[in-house]
């Protein structure tokens, strides 16, 4: 294959699927992408490797898939994270302005910035991201403190960390195929980085990405992130109460969620409404009401997204989240889901749409954190040919040439 | 987003080793592994290749003309080492190659000098190289004395000349004349004159054969053999001090041989050895199993109204009685006629 750019690739290992997606960079611009791998999610409960050779097989398979279609192959590779295991933290410091002018310098904010990450864990933990909250000079609000006029600077760190044993198994998955994990991002991050514009940041935006087995959500307010978070329910929830309450397989549960769950029952829909299971009139078919259906999707996803609203606490306000909630993943293609979210939350939401230049079989929300890995590997890219000192693009690819991960 | 997120420096998940474990790896990540192994490899390869050459170059372009080793002064010739397989030496190869005193090792024309040592017959291959700064060293191969035979190498002066088994006749130097008297003579060959010497003969390898196996078989019988010829060819006839003819074939010797030494271990047993003019092994030399081999002896005709006791006369080959002998052990003794009657 004959190409001009660099290739990323992305990972997603997730409860239902496994997605891989290649992209080229062009100019370290501009992401073309070139191949897409999926395989069904095998040994990942909730977000978590509990079968290593089971989950190895259908990521590399996925891999595999995404390379041979891609017709390259990537040497390092953006890996989502999620799971139940997964806190954060706010560790916030301040100092006294050093100049005798007051005025703020470098130092005073390299200072207070490491002021600030200097809280440690325990040993079984590890930190995924410092995500910073905008500095406060005498209280007030400022995004580059430095040469301003100022007696105290403060800033605050969002420190995201989870357990080192499990991070390490999803990275050793990567490893199996003699892939390097170039950066690791949380999924609510790398969702939010497709489905939130930076203006809807700046006015405050809630996203929530409802996988099968996690539900990752993310608070933006400023344009920073504030909080984010990893609930251990998901579409699989709503598949297994369903399972229970009609007395179905998983399978025929996860069917019926998916032709005939609303997350919010239409007004005036008749209570007698019957739907056949399979519709195909066969030994085992039976009606069911789709009153009870829509009761039980309806009562998970409340309960979903309650759970969420309790994590984010009182940071759930209109006028913090003016942009709304985003919703997002593969269970926000629940129809009536951010009808049901505007209820749970009081505050306008909507499913997340993709950028236009997502093409259209990558439109669905199911996409949305393996798409946002790849935009996070872009913007990564960017940010490192922005630095000084680094070495030219021919020298890199020789490096990598040379030294296969 | 990349300017609010950052990655902690300590007790980061980038801590956690990125190595890749057996454990961790699928079929397809062995497949890809052993292909970065190869790729990794082969770049290895050529990089140090390429080093080298670059290194080779280098050095050849920085090596100053000082450094070279001074060109050899011309010095006079003054010894000859001969390095051989056989009996020539110093003093001999001086003397054929003729180098006048006081020559430069250098002015030595190495292709004349093995062109006058290839001249004598006795040497088979020779190698000359100069050994600076004033040797001369001699390589040869020389040839073995298989059999004797009397040539003119000048018109009209008969001498004993030597066989080697490749045919080459020539005039011995430096062998035993122990070992050369213990030679026999051959017979029955034309000579043909090529250059100053013979042109090599034909089927000598047959004889040398014969010989060789006598002597390690039989070397009692060996000592009296005192002529081959090969005027029968592919038969060779050899004359002892005994026996006129005793017929061998080219094919199978030892076994002949070992028939040759039964025959005469028999006659020796005998209280009245007879004397023996002709044995023709040949017959038995290319019986084939289950075939019998069978042997014709030939004696000597013996005058029986001659009483016990009074000398034996040698009697031409045609008067002689005739003993058959059969493998099986069978003998009959008939008055003689002057036909041979092979069984």
């Amino acid at each position: 294959m004959v190409s001009k750019g660099s290739y990323i690739g992305a990972i997603e290992i997730g409860t239902s699927k496994v997605a891989v997606l290649i992209g080229e960079v062009l100019g370290d611009r501009r992401l073309n992408i070139v191949g897409l791998g999926t395989s069904s999610s095998r040994g990942v409960i909730k977000g978590d490797v509990a079968d290593f050779k089971a989950a190895s097989d259908c990521t590399h398979a996925a891999i595999l898939a995404a390379e041979q279609r891609a017709g390259v192959k990537v040497d390092a590779v953006y890996l989502a994270q999620s799971g139940s295991h997964l806190a954060g933290f706010v560790h916030e410091a301040g100092i006294g302005v050093s100049s005798a002018d007051n005025m703020v310098s470098r130092d005073d904010m390299e200072q207070v910035m490491a002021l600030a990450k200097g809280k440690a864990l325990p040993k079984d933990r590890t930190i995924i991201h410092h995500i910073r909250r905008p500095f406060r000079l005498d209280g007030r609000i400022v995004g580059d403190p430095e040469h301003l006029e100022g007696q105290r600077l403060e800033v605050g760190y969002w420190t995201v960390h989870g357990n080192a044993a499990r991070i390490a198994d999803h990275i050793h998955i990567v490893n199996g195929f003699t892939l390097r994990v170039e950066d690791l991002i949380l999924s609510s991050l790398a969702s939010a980085a497709i489905v939130a514009t930076d203006e809807e940041k700046k006015n405050g935006v809630l996203v929530i990405d409802i996988g099968r087995g996690t539900t990752d959500w993310a608070l933006y307010h400023d344009g920073y992130c504030y909080l984010t978070g990893a609930v251990p329910v998901g579409g699989d929830h709503i598949t297994n109460d369903l399972s229970l309450g009609l007395r179905l397989t998983a399978v025929q549960a996860d069917g019926v969620k998916l032709r005939y769950g609303r997350a919010n029952a239409a007004p005036g829909a008749s209570k007698n409404e019957k739907v056949w299971l399979n519709g195909n009139f066969a030994i085992g078919d039976k009606m069911l009401a789709r009153a009870a259906i829509d009761q039980v999707v309806s009562a998970r996803v409340d309960e979903i997204l309650q759970v969420v609203k309790k994590q984010a606490g009182e940071l759930i306000r209109p006028e913090v989240l003016r942009s709304g909630i985003i919703l997002t993943g593969g269970t926000s293609r629940l129809p009536g889901i951010d009808e049901a979210a505007a209820r749970v939350f009081g505050i306008s939401s909507r499913v997340g749409e993709m950028p236009a230049w997502v093409r259209d079989d990558l439109r669905d929300p199911a996409y949305a954190t393996v798409l946002g890995l790849l935009y996070y590997g872009l913007h990564c890219r960017q940010s490192r040919a922005a630095q000084p000192g680094r070495a030219s693009t021919w020298i890199r690819k020789l490096g990598k040439y040379l030294v296969p991960a | 987003m990349s300017t609010e997120v950052e990655h902690p420096e300590t007790q980061s998940w980038r801590g956690i080793s990125q190595s890749v474990s057996a454990r961790a790896m699928s079929a397809p990540g062995r497949r890809r592994m052993s292909m970065n192994i190869v790729r990794g490899t082969f770049t290895v390869v050529a990089l140090a290749g390429l080093a080298a050459l670059g290194v080779y170059l280098v050095q050849g372009f920085q090596r100053p003309a000082e450094t070279l080793a001074p060109v050899v002064k011309a010095e006079p010739l003054r010894e000859v080492v001969v390095l051989t397989d056989g009996v020539l030496n110093e003093a001999w190869a001086r003397e054929a190659l003729a180098l006048p005193d006081g020559i430069a090792l250098i002015a030595v024309d190495l292709d004349a000098a093995r062109a006058a040592l290839l001249r004598t017959g006795q040497v088979k291959s020779v190698v000359v190289a100069r050994e600076f700064p004033d040797t001369l060293v001699v390589t040869m191969e020389e040839r073995v004395p298989v059999i004797r035979i009397m040539a003119a190498i000048e018109p009209g002066k008969l001498e004993p000349l030597v066989v080697s088994r490749d045919g080459v006749v020539y005039r011995p130097i430096n062998n035993n004349p122990i070992m050369l008297q213990s030679l026999p003579w051959l017979d029955g060959v034309r000579l043909t004159r090529q250059g100053e010497g013979f042109a090599p003969l034909a089927g000598i390898d047959d004889v040398s054969d014969l010989l060789l196996a006598v002597q390690q078989e039989a070397p009692h019988l060996a000592t009296e053999w005192r002529v081959v010829s090969m005027e029968e060819l592919p038969r060779l006839v050899v004359r002892t001090r005994a026996i006129k003819q005793i017929v061998f074939d080219t094919i199978n010797v030892r076994r002949q041989l070992a028939w040759l030494d039964h025959i005469l271990d028999q006659e020796g047993r005998r209280a009245e050895p007879r004397a023996i003019e002709r044995i023709d092994l040949s017959i038995a030399a290319r019986a084939q199993p289950p075939a019998v081999p069978q042997v014709v002896v030939k004696y000597v005709l013996t005058d029986i109204t001659r009483p016990r006791g009074s000398s034996r006369t040698p009697a031409a080959s045609s008067a002689g009685a005739r003993l058959v002998r059969t493998q099986s052990g069978a003998r009959s003794t008939q008055r003689a006629k002057p036909t041979r009657t092979g069984l």
